[in-house]
Formats: structure tokens, sequence, C-alpha cells
């Protein structure tokens, strides 16, 4: 009789887990920057609003692919582009992330040589920090440079490897965002130059799975999220999307 | 009975697609390399891919033989001994094979072996001199304007050009004396360390020493009566891209920048996807330089030099104590 009850109760364990019940809901988060997810987990923890979730940070895109690909997060924090390019939609946007109450910025685009200056994107080589999967990086790109060729894109998994690439000629572009720029400058002397800026692109975005669309209905709660873990992630302020 | 000869010619048939690899690697038999195929084959998911490992008695003709049974779109060769039987492949008749391609990695002195090669590129595996003293200054309170390197001409003259350039974009002055110049002899070499290794350069004084691994420099005529004891009789930082050269143990680097596996996979993946999915030509993309590394810091030598250091201004170097 004791077995059989052990048996009922740990079979009532398994299947409420299985179907999520026994757990927090799960939060992805991947952001290209240099801080280091091990701290944005630890930031993010301690906010309440978080703190309700099971939360995991990534460093790389391919990371966050992987894991996505055995189970799904419920809620994800991810560049812009990757909902916008990501081809089976598996998750949604809801909320915007702010700067200074900016919700987009644009990528400059630097080289190291002045001889490889606007004219010459053609022939050259762009490096960017891998966000999304590389044939769609190749297409996001051209859009963003307003339809400019040019001839080889060349992603990097880290921010901390971009400026790198051009400083040892790797590539003849880089790609890069504003605020990984912010942080590349203060430690250099070498002054490469600015080629152009690109488009406006949302900055990163909070978003949920397509496919359990009632999650959408709980994302205002996330509009409470306190300065720290905000700060932690890189921004200021958070908002409904645009025309929303 | 007809039953049987069915299923036997689906099996027949099947055996050379079970076979058949996209992405075929050769590579050296040590154990860094088995960690290294392991992650391309992790990030290379969607490509199959399969290993050879090529021992001392591995020849071109096993090779030959196991790209032909094979028939792989791409090769990885990782070390010198894969790249060396590889490039034999250009001389064949078969067009197949003759114009195979592939990304050579973890191996020694790539930018010279794969200068102007229509077959192959490459990542360099050597640890340049922009990334050593760029994230060494980082954490480095004082001024890094003199930084002396001793090197061979013949074997890694690119590489200090380009560091020399590269440097000096930063305003680091890299003073780098070619040990070759007196002759290329080992009496000539020893000569020429001798009277190089110095803390003072034509006047100017020197902030570090960048020690570049190589073997005709470094060895045993050399290391013991040379460079430990120039790093131990100077109060400057010796700065090397091997980590056990900052072992605490041996008291001769203080700082080193060794090769990240997850970097250079990387960059061979990337490289190798040029290939496969943009049809790039392996000539013009050429050999990268290493960008990924780890960065450890030898404190006792640091404290017995004492030499100020802000360790925190580089979050992912680690301490050897």
């Amino acid at each position: 009789m004791k077995h059989q009850k052990i048996c009922v109760l740990s079979l009532l364990l398994l299947f409420f887990s299985s179907i999520g019940l026994a757990g927090k809901q799960s939060l992805g988060v991947f952001l290209a920057s240099e801080s280091n997810p091990l701290d944005v987990e630890k930031a993010l923890k301690k906010d309440k609003i978080f703190s309700q979730f099971d939360i995991t940070v990534f460093a790389q895109y391919k990371d966050f692919e992987l894991a996505v690909a055995k189970v799904p997060f419920d809620i994800a924090i991810l560049p812009s582009i990757y909902f916008k390019t990501s081809k089976d939609k598996a998750y949604s946007p809801g909320l915007q992330f702010t700067r200074k109450g900016e919700m987009h910025f644009r990528y400059q685009v630097f080289s190291m040589d002045k001889d490889w200056d606007i004219k010459r994107l053609g022939e050259g080589s762009i490096g960017f920090v891998e966000e999304i999967d590389r044939q769609q990086a190749k297409v996001l790109v051209k859009d963003l440079l307003d339809g400019k060729e040019f001839k080889r894109i060349k992603p990097v998994p880290r921010s901390q490897d971009l400026y790198p690439m051009l400083a040892l000629g790797n590539s003849n572009y880089i790609m890069i965002s504003p605020w990984v720029w912010e942080s590349v400058k203060r430690d250099l002397v070498a002054e490469p130059n600015k080629v152009v800026t690109t488009l406006e692109i949302p900055y990163p975005q909070l978003g949920y799975l397509t496919k359990k669309g009632e999650l959408a209905k709980g994302l205002k709660d996330f509009l409470a999220i306190g300065k720290d873990a905000l700060e932690a992630l890189g921004f200021d302020g958070i908002k409904g999307l645009e025309g929303k | 009975m007809r039953y049987f000869l069915f299923i036997m010619l689906i099996v027949l048939f099947r055996q050379p697609l079970a076979l058949a690899s996209d992405i075929l690697v050769f590579r050296s038999q040590e154990r860094e390399f088995s960690v290294i195929y392991d992650l391309l084959k992790r990030d290379l998911g969607k490509y199959s891919i399969d290993e050879i490992v090529v021992n001392s008695d591995y020849n071109y003709d096993k090779m030959r033989a196991a790209i032909l049974a094979e028939r792989p779109k791409s090769l990885i060769l990782l070390d010198n001994k894969a790249l060396h039987l590889a490039k034999q492949l250009r001389k064949e008749a078969d067009t197949y094979l003759a114009k195979m391609q592939g990304v050579a990695g973890m191996g020694l002195n790539l930018k010279k072996e794969l200068k102007d090669d229509p077959q192959f590129c490459g990542v360099a595996y050597e640890v340049p001199g922009y990334t050593l003293l760029t994230h060494f200054r980082k954490i480095y309170k004082k001024p890094l304007e003199n930084v002396l390197v001793l090197y061979r001409k013949s074997v890694f003259q690119q590489e200090i050009e380009d560091s020399r350039r590269q440097l000096s974009l930063e305003k680091i002055g890299l003073i780098a004396v070619d040990v070759e110049a007196m002759g290329s002899d080992e009496a000539s070499l020893i000569a020429a360390i001798d009277k190089g290794l110095s803390d003072e350069v034509s006047g100017k004084k020197i902030d570090a020493v960048w020690v570049i691994g190589d073997n005709g420099l470094i060895n045993s005529k050399t290391f013991g009566n040379l460079w430990l004891a120039r790093a131990r009789k100077f109060s400057i930082p010796f700065l090397c891209g091997l980590q056990q050269f900052a072992n605490p143990k041996l008291n001769f680097c203080s700082y080193a920048a060794s090769p990240r596996d997850a970097g250079i996979v990387n960059q061979m993946v990337q490289m190798t996807l040029s290939l496969l999915e943009d049809h790039a030509d392996p000539g013009e993309l050429g050999v990268d330089y290493l960008l990924g590394t780890d960065r450890v810091i030898n404190l006792k030598k640091i404290q017995d030099l004492n030499l100020p250091v802000a360790t925190q201004n580089d979050p992912e170097l680690k301490t050897l104590e």
C-alpha cells in the first residue's frame, strides 16, 4: 500500500513537472554586449519581477539557439532583428527597451584605413556580432546599409572580438552597435574611420513564445522592472512597442 | 527471394551515402585536437562531418584514399602535417582532388605556409602581438611605449611587420630585433639573443619584452642561460603567447595570452561556411589572425617585480598563484 502511494505521488510529480505547473516560467536572454552573462543573471534574479522566472543569460547567439531547440523559453529578451528575421517566428515581440527615451539606434560602420571608404564597400568584408542566422544576416546587413553591396560578411560570436577583427586586418569594415563602441573606445588610442551609420533599428525587445499567445497578456508586469535590472541589461527604460 | 534481393539492393545503394561526409577533418592525435574536433562537429551541425587521425605513419596515399572514399565538399586540416599532405592534392590529374578546398588551423606559421595559396585558407595559431600587448595594457598601470621582441625574419617577418603597424596606431612602439641578421647558424643565433635581449635599446628604455614561442629561439641551449636569466634580472615584465611560460614555478613570464579553443573553432567554422555557402575563394580569404584568447597573470612574478596592475580591468583574466 505504501509503495503504491509513493508510485502514485511520483507519477503525479512527474506529470505536473512535465506540464510546467511544478516550476516557474522560463526566461532566456541573449544580447550582444560585453557584460558577463553570470553577472547579468545575478542582477536579474534580484529584481522582484524577474525573480519569478528561471533565468538563463547567453553570451552567444548559437548557444541561445541550441538551448531553444531543446526546450524553448516562455519569455525571451533578444535583439529586435531576431524577432524580425527568424524564419519560424517562434517568438513575438511584446515590449521595447529604451535608452534615454529612444526606441531606436543605428549601427556604426568603421574601417582602419581611409582607403576603405563608402565607395569601396562592395569590395570589402564586413565584420559584425552574430545575432541571427548567417544567411539572414547577409540580407539584413544589406538592408541596414540601405541596399549597398558588400563582398563578404564575417560574423564573430562575441562583441569583444569585433574591434580586434578590424585592428588585425581580418576584415575591412566592422558594423558595431553604439553601446559596444562606447565600451571599446575607452581602451583605444587608435582612431578608426567612421564610414557610415546604418538605417535605424529598434533596440532589443522582450517577447513571448508565439504559440503560447496568452503569455502576451502578462507582459505588462515587466513594465515594473527595476532600475538595477534594466541597467544590468544595458537599458534605462521599457515601454510598449511603437504604436502600441 | 525477390524480397531478399530488393533489400540487398537498398543496402548496396545506401552504403556510399552512409560513408559520404560534407566535411572531412584531418587532425593530429593529441587530445587538444580531439577537443577542437568535437567543437567543430557541434558548430557545423547541419553538415555531416567526419575525422581522420593523422599519426606518424599517415601518408599522402592514405589521405588520398580517404578523400576518394568519403568525397567531402571541403576539408579541415588541423596541424602542419595534415596541411603538408593535403597540399599535394593540387598535383593530381583528377579534377575533384586537384580542386579540393579547405581550412587549416592549429598549425605553425600558417601565414607563411599559406601565402598566396589558391586552395586553402586558415587561422593563424600564434597570438598576435597586438592582442597580447593591448590586453596587457588594459591592466598595466605603467606606460607601455617601447616593447622589445626578438624574432627570426625567415619565419615571422610578416607577423612582425603587421604587429609593428598595428601597435603604432595604439602608440606602442615595437622594437623588433632580427636575430638572423648576423647569421642563422646556432652560434650566431645564441650570440644575437645574448646581445639583443636587453632592457635598453639604442638609448630607449624597454617597458616589456614580447616572447615569441619559437623553438628556434627558445630551446635547451638558450632558455636557462639567456631567457630565464634575463627575465629574473630585469625589472620589466616578459609577456608571451603560451600559458605554460607564465607558470609561477617557472618564474619566467608575468603574463600570457593563449589561443581560446572556442574562438579558433568559430573562425574556422565561418571560413568553412564561406567556402561551402558563399563559394568564396580560399586565396581571397587568406589566413586570419587569431581573435579569441585566454589571459593569465603570474601574480607572484608581478609582485616580485613590484609592478602596478589593475586586474579588475580584464574580467576574463585568470590569476596563476
